[in-house]
């Protein structure tokens, strides 16, 4: 058992980032031989505050190409995120076998809009310090009372430091776009229950460009696809997850 | 809360060749063990990570519950043999709602076949046993099914019609084996070899009617030796009730 300090400068009000949770969990559980996360399931059971939280890794198998772990982080003994991991190590020059789908397309980073840390309602969303997403203009109409209804939205995405990105920052990703929710106009709290992240392949430097879409919103449970491609126009991430909504 | 550890005996009926157990039925045992351990009566979400294929014969199958909410309730179970994990999953349940229940968006259209008597009969390949087929009727559309007399299409997707041979109706545990139960896309691009599961997440949408059940599965990036498959199933009555995708890897063309 290791202890995870959550940094409350990632929080959204006072809970932590499901993107930067995954994140924390699955870097400790990676090593030499197995350093790149391939498929990621997390179940959302409770959302812990900032401060000291309980990591538990088990390596399950060490196999040849893969290792797999059992993850978990608790806080007062209470399960807040439980994980399966399996990772291996990726080829550099892996080309596409066979592909399907373009990258989304956007504005320029320039004509895009930053996702502000300090929500109108005086919320803190605190990754937005550390993620520096900027969204395109006509996925962000819901900030102006004007959604465009269409249950997508898509942005640019990198490291608020400007550095490339890793694996690690891939996973904060895959859960950084606002709710598709929102685009809808509703803009209630779009709890996660389940996030499967699948890494597909190591990010080329500079922005990367995501775009989440929803298929089914039916009965309080929506469907969120999120994609993530390099700035080199490859697919990096597949994630999707399983959230709950409210009418109200 | 406690751990239950029950010994189960893993028959050959649903294993491929020899003694390949078919992963969506494991997935199918372990969530149905999960669902006795907790007030929820369906399974919402699961998520496995297969380790290893557990061989015919006694297995230990574990079950933790880790918290019992109102409207979801999450559990750990896997399957072990000598002491090691071979299937790994975390169940999270709930209440789903019948199928064309109140929808703010349905953002899809269930694929398009030809009808259930033009399909054709996935019976796998001759000399080589598949429990899969023996259990389910698979019949695929033509358009999509080149491999079955040896000439694949090139294309990443697979569709066809599937139900329970022995007339057992569509229930959200049987979507979690049928999640699985279509050949790969591999075989239809004309990449040889199994294509064995690495993770698979099934998210349940709604109760399926009784009937036929049309899957439509796919792949949208092949590279490097990995390939993601998604699974969508429609009810007879035209309804997604489950969307399903996983990880799995393949041999490289040489």
């Amino acid at each position: 058992m290791t202890t995870l300090d959550i940094d409350p400068t990632w929080c959204v009000g006072t809970k932590a980032h499901g993107g930067y949770l995954l994140s924390s969990i699955v870097g400790p559980a990676l090593d030499e031989a197995h350093p790149h996360p391939m498929a990621v399931s997390a179940h959302y059971l409770s959302s812990p505050d900032a401060g000291s939280a309980e990591l538990e890794i088990e390596r399950v198998r060490t196999g040849r190409r893969v290792a797999s772990s059992r993850l978990r982080l608790a806080q007062n003994g209470k399960p807040c995120v439980e994980v399966l991991l399996t990772a291996g190590k990726y080829d550099a020059d892996a080309e596409p076998y066979w592909t399907t789908g373009e990258a989304p397309v956007l504005p320029p980073v320039e004509d895009c809009l930053r996702a502000e840390a300090r929500r109108r309602d005086g919320v803190t969303v605190g990754f937005l310090n550390h993620v520096d997403m900027r969204m395109d203009p006509e996925t962000v109409g819901y900030a102006t009372g004007s959604p465009h209804g269409k249950a997508m939205n898509q942005a640019w995405l990198r490291r608020d430091d400007g550095g490339d990105p890793t694996l690690l920052d891939l996973l904060i990703f895959a859960d950084s776009l606002p709710p598709v929710t929102f685009d809808l106009g509703l803009i209630g709290w779009v709890p996660t229950v389940e996030l499967t992240v699948l890494v597909r392949g190591l990010p080329a430097p500079g922005w990367c460009r995501a775009v989440q879409r929803a298929r089914l919103l039916q009965d309080g449970w929506l469907d969120e696809e999120c994609e993530v491609w390099d700035s080199a126009g490859r697919l990096v991430v597949q994630a999707r997850q399983l959230a709950g909504y409210r009418l109200d | 809360m406690e751990i239950t550890r029950t010994d189960v005996k893993l028959e050959d009926t649903w294993a491929y060749g020899a003694g390949i157990l078919h992963g969506g039925w494991l997935l199918e045992q372990l969530a149905g063990a999960a669902l006795e351990r907790t007030a929820q009566p369906h399974p919402l979400v699961v998520s496995a990570h297969y380790l290893a294929v557990p061989r015919i014969g006694v297995a230990t199958l574990v079950v933790e519950p880790l918290r019992e909410g109102r409207s979801v309730s999450s559990l750990r179970a896997r399957f072990e043999q000598e002491g090691k994990p071979k299937v790994e999953a975390i169940v999270s349940t709930g209440t789903l709602p019948p199928g064309g229940a109140p929808a703010l968006v349905r953002d899809a259209a269930p694929p398009v076949l030809p009808p259930v008597e033009e399909c054709l009969e996935n019976q796998g390949m001759p000399g080589f046993r598949n429990g899969i087929t023996e259990q389910l009727e698979v019949r695929l559309d033509p358009a999509t099914a080149g491999f079955l007399s040896g000439t694949p299409t090139g294309s990443a997707e697979v569709r066809g019609y599937i139900r329970s041979r022995d007339g057992r109706e569509p229930d959200p545990l049987l979507l979690l084996t049928i999640a699985d139960a279509l050949p790969p896309v591999t075989f239809e691009m004309g990449v040889e070899g199994w294509a064995p599961t690495i993770e698979l997440t099934v998210m349940l949408r709604a109760l399926p009617a009784p009937g036929w059940l049309r899957c439509v599965q796919r792949a949208r990036l092949v590279q490097g030796g990995w390939l993601d498959e998604e699974c969508e199933i429609w009810d007879s009555a035209g309804h997604l009730v489950a969307q399903a995708r996983q990880l799995a890897a393949y041999k490289v063309p040489a």
